[in-house]
């Protein structure tokens, strides 16, 4: 809910929009991004869940383990990854890098950003 | 079997035989690069391996999200067509039901109130069983179903929703309340009878007080009032609740006695020449229909009024 807040800065009563409903809108932007950044930085360097967590998080997208390894198996099933097992380590762990198909789409999904933000910013508002 | 075995055996428990193998590895490797991650928090292994499954979550969800599959009985896409099945079915075949068994039970119970409980147990029944089988039916549709049963329609849409405060409607509910309240005054009053081969047969029983059709008519005056009173308002509130209960309340106190007792209307119906006309006519049966329909009347009657009063407030 909007409330009345007061802003101690410029002395005044403005309005300001509740925590929980940015949250909210927040998320409903961001829904959808974690495949599209997946395949971005999976197209530039191969590897697997949990540091592929850490990359999204530096670049200001946090996932959960529980919600990035089902996506990252559908995206597979899609064509959009390939995976490999590297059992160079010490326990083998799968790697994931985007496929010609993925990167084929990141360009789409790029355009269609690209596109979505130039509407965004001719419609202005205040 | 340690904890991650009986984690993987929780979530794969579900999954279509071709993919699990390979979602048991990639649910195994998620454990371990989980627990990983928290290596340097506690030192017992299994306290760590507790930790890496409390974070995954439940089992069940987690190979969900892996099948990308709903968690709902009914999805939304068949939620708004079973609702609307579930309602038509609970508001026309349970009530039909009842009745039909009603008329078809009363005859073979001693008591109305035997007959009744019967009516409660049938229509319970049957409403619980088609909930069931309908819900069990869109389920199915839900799960391998493609496309919805039914498109809508722009005539799908209701005239308007709730109580109908249009003074036309007004004035229809106070003419047919001030119809039924004159009619129990004038039937206390004048006591009316039958003739018929000559002899006048009086159509209440004896021990039947004209007082008990003073207090209905009253009873209808008063909830002629509350009718004006809620169309002035235009919306419907707790007090509406209130005198529903406690109208319909006095009512069935003032008619139920009588009715149980078959003390209503005089034995001319069943007996002699006017009886004689309705074969099988049974009084005692015709005083507990009568008696149920009050009974169902003021269910309906506070329930509606209940259920007005709550959608007005949201």
């Amino acid at each position: 809910m909007f409330g009345l807040q007061y802003c101690a800065q410029h002395s005044n009563v403005i309005y300001m929009v509740a925590e929980e409903i940015i949250a909210s809108h927040r998320q409903e932007l961001k829904r959808g991004t974690a495949a599209l950044a997946s395949l971005s930085l999976l197209a530039a360097e191969a590897d697997y869940g949990y540091n592929l967590i850490g990359r999204l998080a530096e670049v200001g997208i946090e996932i959960e383990a529980n919600t990035l390894y089902p996506l990252l198996r559908r995206l597979e099933k899609q064509g959009l990854l390939t995976s490999d097992w590297d059992t160079t380590e010490a326990r083998p762990r799968k790697f994931y890098s985007t496929s010609e198909d993925g990167i084929s789409l990141i360009e789409i999904l790029r355009k269609d950003w690209d596109a979505m933000t130039t509407v965004i910013t001719a419609i202005g508002g205040k | 079997m340690t904890l991650t075995d009986r984690y993987i055996a929780a979530a794969v428990r579900g999954v279509p035989a071709d993919q699990k193998a390979d979602i048991e590895a990639d649910i195994r490797s998620l454990i371990l690069d989980t627990m990983e991650v928290h290596e340097g928090e506690v030192e017992d292994p299994e306290h760590l391996e507790r930790i890496a499954l409390e974070e995954l979550g439940d089992p069940e969800r987690l190979a969900s999200t892996y099948l990308d599959r709903e968690l709902a009985l009914i999805g939304p896409r068949y939620y708004l067509q079973w609702k609307k099945y579930t309602f038509w079915l609970l508001v026309l075949v349970v009530p039909t039901i009842a009745i039909v068994s009603f008329i078809a039970t009363i005859a073979d119970s001693s008591s109305a109130w035997e007959a009744i409980l019967d009516v409660i147990a049938t229509a319970g029944t049957v409403g619980v069983q088609m909930v069931f089988w309908l819900t069990f039916a869109f389920f199915i549709a839900d799960r391998y179903g493609k496309e919805p049963v039914e498109k809508w329609k722009v005539s799908d849409l209701p005239e308007s929703y709730g109580p109908d405060f249009s003074t036309k409607g007004a004035i229809g509910e106070v003419l047919v309340l001030a119809l039924a309240a004159g009619l129990a005054f004038w039937a206390g009053w004048v006591r009316p009878s039958v003739t018929s081969g000559g002899e006048r047969h009086p159509v209440f029983h004896e021990n039947f007080d004209s007082w008990v059709l003073y207090a209905f008519g009253i009873a209808v005056l008063v909830e002629m009032i509350v009718v004006i009173v809620r169309h002035l308002r235009g919306r419907y509130g707790l007090l509406d609740v209130i005198a529903a209960v406690v109208l319909n309340g006095a009512i069935l106190a003032i008619a139920l006695p009588p009715l149980l007792g078959h003390e209503v209307f005089s034995a001319a119906w069943s007996e002699g020449e006017i009886g004689s006309r309705f074969e099988n006519f049974d009084l005692g049966q015709a005083h507990n229909l009568v008696g149920a329909l009050f009974i169902a009347f003021a269910i309906w009657d506070v329930a509606s009024t209940a259920y007005y009063w709550y959608k007005s407030k949201r």
